[in-house]
């Protein structure tokens, strides 16, 4: 795996300072919560995974280096509880074909033509980012694609997880990694487009 | 190139100069394809060369690639709200999962005091 693990280092640093686990529900319960379901897609999958992610953090507390913050570091722990629940959850399913690049909407017409016009996107990425108006669109763009393409996507272009890493976590072919990832970016691209870039102009 | 993205990219495992042709007569639809993958896996040089060569007259796959690359520039400088899911949908803990977790993580508490 190629995410950093925070709990993998830095025993032997000064104890931990501010951990509080007496209010990590009230301080990032909401936080970490919104974490999980936008990963996993399902209400109740996501508060076990926050709940499990707490009390595996309290049995690793004194892997805790302040290094990072709390809520940093209470992510990371996340992070693997969620990749390993769509680890086993992909062995659970059965193995996927092609046939779901078929669902979603039409970006192109019969004859492999554009469908529809498009803005020009224009702006710096670093300017565009810093918009916390951009981010919230962005964000309300990721949360509104279909399930496997989001998922697939996150794990990709903001976990950074390597392709190959991100086929074995959702037990896909890379070739059905690539459509999906695919048409995540034609969807995120269309609704972005619509949301944002239009209005703007 | 793998084996798997010559079967994705080009549809029937051909490369070369039969590619090449054939690439140039492709549909957005497969180009748009294509500059998808390039940006998680390598292209052989004629479906980088096609690329180039239909973006110069195709304003559409121009876009496309610009847009691609400039999301995921724009995601990489971190956007931190895409890790929350939107205030509109459901976005917090329900009361009831909270308390539950508070209880077990008191109750563990407890048992090293």
């Amino acid at each position: 795996m190629k995410m950093k693990r925070p709990l993998a280092h830095g025993k032997d640093k000064a104890p931990p300072s501010a951990l509080d686990p007496a209010q990590w529900v009230q301080l990032h319960g909401d936080a970490l919560f919104g974490f999980a379901i936008l990963r996993v897609r399902d209400r109740e999958v996501a508060e076990d995974l926050v709940q499990e992610c707490l009390m595996g953090a309290y049995e690793a507390r004194h892997r805790f280096t302040g290094e990072a913050a709390e809520r940093t570091w209470l992510t990371g722990i996340l992070k693997h509880k969620i990749i390993d629940h769509l680890r086993k959850q992909s062995r659970r399913q059965s193995t996927e074909t092609l046939s779901d690049q078929a669902l979603g909407e039409a970006h192109f017409d019969g004859r492999g033509h554009w469908v529809g016009r498009s803005s020009t996107w224009n702006g710096d990425p670093k300017a565009l980012i810093e918009n916390s108006e951009f981010q919230a669109t962005l964000a309300g763009c990721i949360a509104a694609l279909p399930d496997k393409l989001a998922t697939t996507f996150i794990l990709r272009e903001i976990d950074g997880v390597e392709s190959e890493e991100v086929c074995t976590i959702l037990g896909i072919t890379s070739t059905n990694m690539w459509a999906r990832i695919h048409r995540a970016r034609l969807s995120l691209r269309r609704c972005l487009e619509t949301k944002w870039f239009r209005e703007s102009e | 190139m793998t084996a798997a993205a010559v079967t994705y990219a080009a549809g029937d495992g051909r490369t070369g100069m039969f590619e090449f042709f054939k690439l140039l007569n492709a549909r957005c639809e497969d180009h748009a394809r294509l500059i998808s993958l390039s940006m998680d896996h390598s292209l052989t040089r004629s479906q980088r060369l096609a690329i180039k060569i239909h973006v110069l007259y195709c304003k559409a796959c121009r876009r496309f690639k610009h847009d691609a690359h400039m999301m995921r520039e724009t995601i990489k400088m971190g956007c931190g709200q895409c890790n929350e899911f939107p205030k509109a949908k459901e976005t917090s803990l329900s009361p009831e999962a909270a308390d539950a977790i508070a209880a077990s993580l008191k109750a563990r508490m407890s048992d090293d005091q």
